[in-house]
């Protein structure tokens, strides 16, 4: 139903945007059972091959992906070449096995190996969201991306020291004594991670300036104009969301079983609150979640323009947070089969309430007249990383 | 042949893009075994095979043909495409026909699972088995003395008499191997984790207080320090270490998708299901080494049972092993069976 729904043309409530102008939204046709099809095969062969077909299977998964996202009555196509993301993954996986020896050995290797994977973490990012988007294309048009390597130097370079400095530090064997840990060496630490995530929002909306006000699209370059409290607001308020959630919900539940067990069933009242408190902190966590990446996203296409291009997206929260637990829980019961399925429904509510608001200025759109040969290294890096962009 | 003239007379409309402009030209095209012909408004063109590429079919997204000039088509009525590439012989590649039937796709999932559970069981541990013994030992031996320092920290100093652990490092001394490894005692009060020995890469043994007072005798704390010994012997935390870099990646290449969520859980079952088969392992060297000296069984067995006992509603190390793996009971009988 919402998906015929959303095949009209859809008429919302627009205060800002000329009357005038023909709104566009995106469409996902992707299904389940057909992305099984692709999944299942393509991991087989990835798995028959020693993992060499998985950037066959990548190149696969994307055209399917984009092939199935419309806009105006056109789709999407991904031209990303297996062979170099193929090399792309080989380094990965050099990369992650040194990262492994590295925490296992210590030592001055470990020093030498973290600090290169600082060097060089942000630079093949920068590359593969290039590759990424150079590969992307619409009507025939070739995306592109001109993001500074420095910049992500700068985004990704405090989270990154913060992921990788217990392992340098034991390497320098400045943990101390853990019998005798050093109270200022703790405190400082203490510090650091109180730091990032006061300062974690304003990074995210660092990468996502980086990411669309660096973005093209034909001869049409991308601008982003978000105000950076729109970002700390969802952070914010999810977690204080998430505090009252807990708080609230512990107070009850160690009312309720104190009063329901009194005398000698009190202790396991107690431990049966401290269950129902833990369920509802996790519970808590993963609905924080969407909670922040719905508001967010919202707040990232409102303000992205393409030239006269504006963008809206209107993901409800409460919608995104029942599908993604809805997903969780189909993924772990099937014990993992049903991934497709999921991933095909997370990926309809996302891209499905992103809305183009001039189509026909779309249409006017030049190409820029280059090829898009454009390096390798990192697509494919980017996914054994774990560090994938998302929408 | 006419029937074929006629298959390739039937046009298929489609809306043709110059990578020039976001604009689309509405276009026929007419199929042939030379090449395709696009006709439309103030446009004319003609390409041969070569360079063309038709993309797989999909059920519900357009099909597009690319040309060699950088230039496509997006062609949304599949059927009436697909007819006519059939009619000049055209077909998609075989992973594209296989991931359209179920049948196949239903083998493929079978397939599947039969090779993930067939790595998991005998081609991971046997590689991990393969590499760990060919880790250098002077890499294995700094693993081992760094994870001895941070491991020494988290107990607190012995409060046995020094006697009773000079008699402890005597029994262990007897029953070490001298092959050239240098083993390695540290007696520690267990605190919270109780009566428990384990051993770390490189030839170090941590034995508990606690464990050393639960032995009925010498003979029953040979047989765990010899159990223990055999974890070494068998490089089984080095081949833990490498089985979860393994399964690390791999997991990770298949769960892209689900970020994440399924990634951490595999690594754990690599390490409990492997756990089982390393604890025979070192129990089967533990008797070995125990016969080698003359020493009876009787009480080695007795031990692991009264551990078992004791353990019943703590849940660590040892304990958690003995607490948790029903085949405990198995694991003694196979003790009490080898041997008095």
């Amino acid at each position: 139903m919402d998906a015929t729904d959303a095949r009209e043309p859809i008429a919302l409530p627009v205060p800002v945007v000329d009357p005038g102008l023909r709104r566009c939204r995106l469409q996902f046709s992707g299904a389940g059972g057909e992305y099984f099809q692709i999944w299942i095969v393509n991991l087989l062969l990835t798995i028959a091959t020693l993992g060499i077909y998985s950037a066959w299977a990548k190149v696969r998964k994307l055209q399917y992906f984009y092939r199935n996202t419309q806009l105006d009555g056109s789709v999407f196509d991904y031209h990303g070449n297996p062979v170099a993301i193929l090399k792309g993954r080989i380094l990965a996986v050099l990369m992650f096995v040194l990262y492994k020896m590295a925490l296992v050995q210590f030592g001055a290797f470990a020093l030498v190996v973290l600090l290169g994977l600082m060097a060089v973490v942000p630079w093949l990012l920068t590359q593969s969201y290039r590759f990424r988007l150079h590969n992307s294309s619409y009507r025939g048009l070739r995306f592109g991306f001109s993001g500074p390597v420095w910049q992500a130097y700068l985004i990704f370079g405090l989270p990154m020291v913060m992921v990788l400095a217990p392992g340098a530090m034991a390497a320098l064997g400045l943990g101390g004594d853990p019998k005798h840990p050093d109270l200022r060496l703790l405190i400082g630490i203490g510090l650091a991670y109180v730091a990032l995530m006061l300062l974690w929002p304003y990074l995210h909306f660092c990468f996502k300036r980086w990411q669309h006000g660096h973005a093209s699209y034909g001869a049409a370059r991308a601008r982003f104009e978000a105000p950076v409290w729109d970002f700390y607001v969802p952070y914010v308020l999810a977690s204080v969301m998430m505090f009252v959630v807990v708080l609230v919900g512990g107070v009850l539940i160690s009312g309720f079983s104190f009063a329901a067990a009194p005398g000698h069933g009190q202790s396991r009242g107690v431990g049966a609150a401290a269950i129902a408190t833990v369920i509802i902190f996790y519970g808590a966590m993963l609905a924080a979640a969407p909670l922040v990446s719905a508001w967010i996203q919202n707040a990232v296409w409102s303000n992205t323009r393409l030239e006269a291009v504006g963008f809206a997206s209107d993901v409800r929260a409460g919608r995104l947070i029942g599908i993604t637990l809805g997903n969780l829980a189909m993924v772990l019961v099937s014990l993992g089969l049903l991934i497709p399925f999921a991933v095909m429904r997370l990926m309809k509510y996302k891209i499905e309430s992103i809305e183009v608001l001039d189509a026909d200025a779309v249409a006017r759109i030049a190409g820029d007249g280059q090829g898009a040969e454009v390096g390798t290294a990192g697509e494919g890096a980017m996914d054994v990383l774990d560090l994938d962009f998302g929408l | 042949m006419t029937s074929e003239l006629a298959v390739a007379a039937r046009q298929v409309t489609a809306r043709y893009h110059d990578g020039l402009v976001a604009r689309p030209h509405p276009v026929d095209l007419k199929i042939g075994p030379d090449g395709i012909e696009l006709h439309g408004e103030g446009l004319e063109r003609e390409y041969g095979w070569n360079g063309t590429h038709v993309s797989e079919r999909l059920r519900s997204a357009p099909r597009l043909v690319h040309f060699a000039d950088g230039t496509f088509c997006e062609v949304a009525d599949d059927d009436a495409l697909e007819a006519q590439l059939a009619s000049i012989g055209y077909r998609d590649s075989w992973v594209a026909r296989s991931q359209r039937r179920w049948n196949y796709v239903l083998g493929a999932t079978v397939l599947l699972l039969a090779a993930i559970w067939a790595g998991y069981r005998w081609v991971l541990p046997a590689a991990a088995d393969f590499a760990a013994r060919r880790v250098p030992s002077t890499v294995e031996a700094g693993i081992g003395a760094r994870a001895t320092k941070i491991v020494e920290g988290q107990f607190a100093p012995s409060r046995l008499t020094q006697e009773r652990r000079d008699h402890v490092r005597q029994v262990f001394d007897s029953i070490a191997p001298h092959d050239g490894r240098t083993f390695a005692l540290v007696v520690r009060s267990g605190g919270q984790v109780g009566a428990n020995a384990f051993a770390l890469p490189g030839g170090t043994v941590f034995v508990t207080d606690e464990l050393v007072e639960l032995a009925p005798d010498d003979d029953a704390l040979a047989g765990v320090l010899a159990h223990e010994i055999g974890h070494v012997e068998n490089r089984h935390l080095m081949r833990q270490i490498i089985s979860s870099t393994v399964v690390g990646v791999v997991s990770t290449l298949i769960a892209s998708d689900a970020s994440g969520l399924m990634a951490g859980l595999p690594a754990t079952l690599a390490n409990l299901s492997y756990s089982r088969d390393m604890e025979r392992q070192a129990d089967q060297y533990a008797v070995d080494r125990l016969k080698r000296k003359g020493i009876p069984l009787g009480s080695f067995a007795s031990l692991l049972e009264q551990l078992q006992s004791s353990h019943a509603a703590q849940v660590t190390g040892w304990a958690s092993y003995l607490a948790t793996h029903p085949d405990t009971a198995d694991r003694i009988a196979a003790i009490r069976a080898a041997g008095p």
